[in-house]
């Protein structure tokens, strides 16, 4: 899928080359930009811009991580309800917001130019190349063409990397998830940001079932059970608190992987938000798969 | 009459919870089940062990917490001398909930003794209310509004730290909406002895527990210690309740169903009573939850819970025409208003405070250079951003205010309320909805789906109110159909439509400024000031 749209991705960078024209030629300086949301602000420093003020930076540094956002951007409070206020007197040249902003764009289009980021594609069967275009649209309209191709091109090292490393991957297939209080997990499958990685690795996701638009789906931990042969990456530092529960219950304690530690487990990543959020898990997780089965 | 006795729903009941469990296992286990099978799994087969470690404490546990509910509903309803009083009367699960908040953000090491955690928060709950209402001698009126109080107060701090941490709560809000699965025999260990010691008091209150079904008077007369036999029966419905939302979550509906079951089968006495609704409160839950075993898996189980009160609403209205009430109730034994001794004066003195108040909430806030109160033009600026928020606090305070008066004027009911008609939770439902099939909804979308949702709730209100058996008359006062989630009451027609009809109206306006999270508290001051304001 990935492959496939290479060509469609010049097409439209020139396309849209050709619409942004004249705002490419006189560039502008790239700074005075606001993100609404966590998945605008990772993106916009993915691509080196650093905005002035993003919402709740203490837990971005805690759930998303990578990349980390400098000291000196500003706090915008709630993802759910951002301080337009704040905003508008930080004066932006440009606002970039999720679509669930959407019932305030009349007032967020007060303070600055602002546009839709939505590199998710919730409910689509490629959230990765969706997240592609919708960054490459946006380095388009920043000036930023050549830092969204170092990015396509550092996921692309990734992707070779991890194959690389995991060159002697046992073929089990894997449950992603996240342990949520011990008893249930959210296990991320069809639809998902990770799903589209494990694909790209060749590595068969063990739940096949049901999944929610956003490609994941809450399940109690007994339904490990119906893969006895799969293995388990645990996503996020919840499932570190919470994995003693998670073991101590009979079902999954004889569950033939838990005997034999076919479980790995590694830090918290966006399970959306296109690009960056791919390539921190492509990362980690095959650094931690390649432990595991090495 | 359509069944004279409990017996038939009662067996009923039991043979679709034993079909239901007959399928679910024989889907899990198509080669049938040995006795050995159901008491020494082989570890090395998932499906026994599903079936040992999953099935079976799954139904025993649905078996204790459908019991407990319908016990502590039963003495409830007698207690309080209302029909429809159930264990989330008291505000014991939103006590356990909050506590359970707490202990999730702050104290994550506590969640260890998860059953604790929410125990003592169901017992600070009581203590809350008891509190309140002791002066009053635990009259029942006061213990439903003291009830109330812990309960709206729960939910609003409980609600706050959900705005700010929603990101970590997602086991509580699972917790919270009653899923009845099962790991491990734990919570059946956990329930077992404890509802065995509440059960035995529970039959020592047999006497009791009909005089003080009685008025007061009555009660007295026969030598009953009112506020010592109340004390005894609300600490033991209220830790039936707490025991089983500390094991398995907030399980609606079953505490007021299986009671009010019992009675429409023609039961009286209070024995009798106790021990069908016992019967019937357990079948209920088992049932219930067996059914939502053999539902398809969505994104989410469906949570019991929630189930409990999809399929127990309708049962309610089938049933509510045939309940009798136990005693009329008691509007005499109300606190008596309060009234000031001059109103104009206090009236003109709160006016006075409204600019100010305006001023307040508009000039003070945080800038890039913090907080600071705004000044010249800086203030004509920032006041496009405040006003809306704040005319809109102004407003929906004024309303409810005026929504309220009305209902509790004809009604007569101290404890009326325009929140708990459930034209709000009508109007969250619809925007619930829109955000289901469009993720980016505009405002207008909002809008208009919010009040879809609560025109419809007025209009199912106004229908009902239409419909023998529901009118004001015959059950005056407090006679409340839940939800889910809100509340209806049923009041004379009319007030229910002017009531209502403003709730309405306050969705329409919504709240156009969202321009500060921080000012949150304010509005809500600004609501408790403009009701004061009215109310006056």
């Amino acid at each position: 899928m990935w492959r496939a749209n290479e060509l469609s991705r010049r097409a439209f960078l020139a396309a849209s080359a050709c619409v942004c024209g004249p705002a490419l030629s006189q560039p502008r300086p790239a700074g005075r930009i606001v993100a609404l949301d966590w998945v605008s602000g990772q993106s916009l420093l993915a691509l080196g811009i650093v905005p002035l003020a993003m919402p709740e930076l203490e837990r971005y540094a805690r759930l998303v991580v990578e990349p980390a956002a400098p000291a000196s951007v500003r706090e915008l409070g709630l993802r759910s309800e951002p301080n337009l206020e704040f905003v508008d007197q930080l004066a932006p040249d440009l606002i970039v917001l999720p679509p669930q902003l959407e019932p305030v764009r009349a007032q967020i289009d007060r303070i600055a130019p602002a546009m839709v980021f939505d590199p998710n594609g919730f409910g689509e069967t490629d959230p990765l190349s969706h997240g592609a275009r919708a960054l490459q649209a946006l380095a388009a309209r920043l000036d930023a063409v050549q830092a969204y191709e170092d990015l396509a091109r550092r996921l692309e090292m990734r992707f070779r990397e991890a194959a690389q490393r995991l060159r002697d991957y046992d073929g089990r297939p894997l449950y992603l998830a996240t342990i949520i209080d011990g008893r249930r997990m959210l296990v991320f499958g069809r639809g998902s940001l990770f799903q589209t990685v494990l694909d790209r690795l060749g590595i068969e996701n063990a739940w096949t079932g049901m999944t929610s638009r956003f490609g994941h789906v809450t399940l109690t931990v007994d339904r490990l059970s119906q893969r006895p042969e799969a293995r388990l990456l645990c996503i996020g530092d919840s499932s570190r608190a919470s994995i003693a529960t998670l073991l101590a219950s009979p079902v999954v304690a004889s569950l033939p992987f838990v005997g034999a530690g076919r479980i790995a487990l590694i830090p918290d990543v966006l399970f959306y938000g296109g690009l960056p959020s791919a390539i921190r898990f492509v990362e980690l997780a095959s650094a931690a798969l390649a432990q595991r089965v090495g | 009459m359509w069944f004279a006795t409990p017996l038939w729903p009662v067996l009923t009941l039991a043979a679709l919870a034993l079909l239901t469990i007959a399928r679910n296992i024989a889907t899990l286990l198509p080669e049938g089940v040995g006795i050995g099978t159901l008491f020494m799994p082989d570890p090395s087969l998932p499906s026994q062990m599903l079936l040992h470690y999953t099935v079976l404490p799954r139904i025993v546990v649905a078996l204790m917490a459908g019991a407990a509910l319908g016990l502590s509903g039963t003495i409830l309803q007698r207690i309080l001398r209302n029909p429809l009083a159930d264990p989330a009367t008291l505000g014991i699960a939103s006590g356990a909930y909050l506590a359970m908040a707490i202990a999730t953000l702050f104290f994550p090491a506590a969640l260890a003794y998860r059953d604790w955690v929410a125990f003592a928060g169901a017992a600070a709950a009581l203590a809350a209310i008891l509190a309140l209402s002791w002066r009053r001698g635990l009259s029942p009126v006061t213990v439903i509004l003291a009830g109330m109080i812990v309960s709206l107060y729960c939910g609003a701090v409980s609600a706050v730290l959900t705005l700010f941490n929603h990101d970590f709560l997602v086991g509580l809000f699972l917790w919270g909406a009653g899923h009845l699965d099962q790991q491990d025999w734990r919570e059946a260990i956990f329930l077992a002895p404890r509802l065995l010691v509440v059960g035995a008091v529970t039959l020592l209150m047999l006497r009791p527990l009909t005089l003080l079904a009685l008025d007061d008077a009555h009660a007295r007369s026969l030598g009953l210690s009112l506020v010592a036999w109340r004390l005894v029966a609300l600490t033991a419905a209220a830790a039936l309740a707490a025991i089983v939302t500390a094991a398995v979550g907030v399980i609606g509906f079953i505490g007021l169903a299986a009671p009010t079951l019992a009675r429409a089968c023609g039961v009286r006495r209070s024995g009798a009573l106790l021990l069908w609704s016992g019967v019937l409160g357990a079948l209920l839950l088992l049932a219930t939850d067996q059914l939502v075993l053999g539902l398809p898996t969505t994104y989410r189980v469906f949570p019991t819970g929630a189930v409990t009160a999809l399929l127990g609403a309708p049962l309610l209205f089938l049933l509510i025409r045939r309940l009798k009430l136990l005693a009329p109730p008691h509007l005499a034994s109300a606190a008596p208003t309060f009234r000031l001794s001059r109103p104009v004066t206090a009236l003109i003195l709160l006016a006075l405070l409204v600019p100010f108040a305006l001023w307040v909430v508009t000039a003070l806030g945080e800038s890039s250079r913090g907080w600071s109160l705004a000044q010249g033009n800086e203030y004509v600026h920032l006041l496009s951003w405040r006003w809306p928020r704040a005319i809109a606090a102004f407003s929906s305070g004024a309303m409810l205010a005026l929504a309220g008066a009305i209902m509790q004027r004809m009604t007569g009911n101290p404890m009326a309320s325009p929140e708990v008609l459930g034209v709000s939770s009508g109007a969250v439902l619809a925007v619930v909805a829109l955000l289901l099939v469009d993720p980016a909804p505009t405002r207008w979308g909002q809008i208009l789906a919010g009040s879809g949702g609560a025109m419809a709730v007025l209009l199912l209100m106004l229908a009902l109110s239409r419909w023998p058996g529901f009118s004001g008359d015959r059950h005056h006062a407090h006679l409340r159909l839940r939800f889910r989630d809100g509340r209806a009451d049923d009041g004379a027609g009319s007030a229910t439509g002017a009531g209502a009809g403003l709730d309405v109206g306050l969705n329409l306006c919504g709240a156009p400024g969202r321009s500060h999270q921080w000012r949150a508290s304010r509005r809500h001051h600004f609501v408790v000031g403009a009701r004061i304001a009215t109310l006056a």
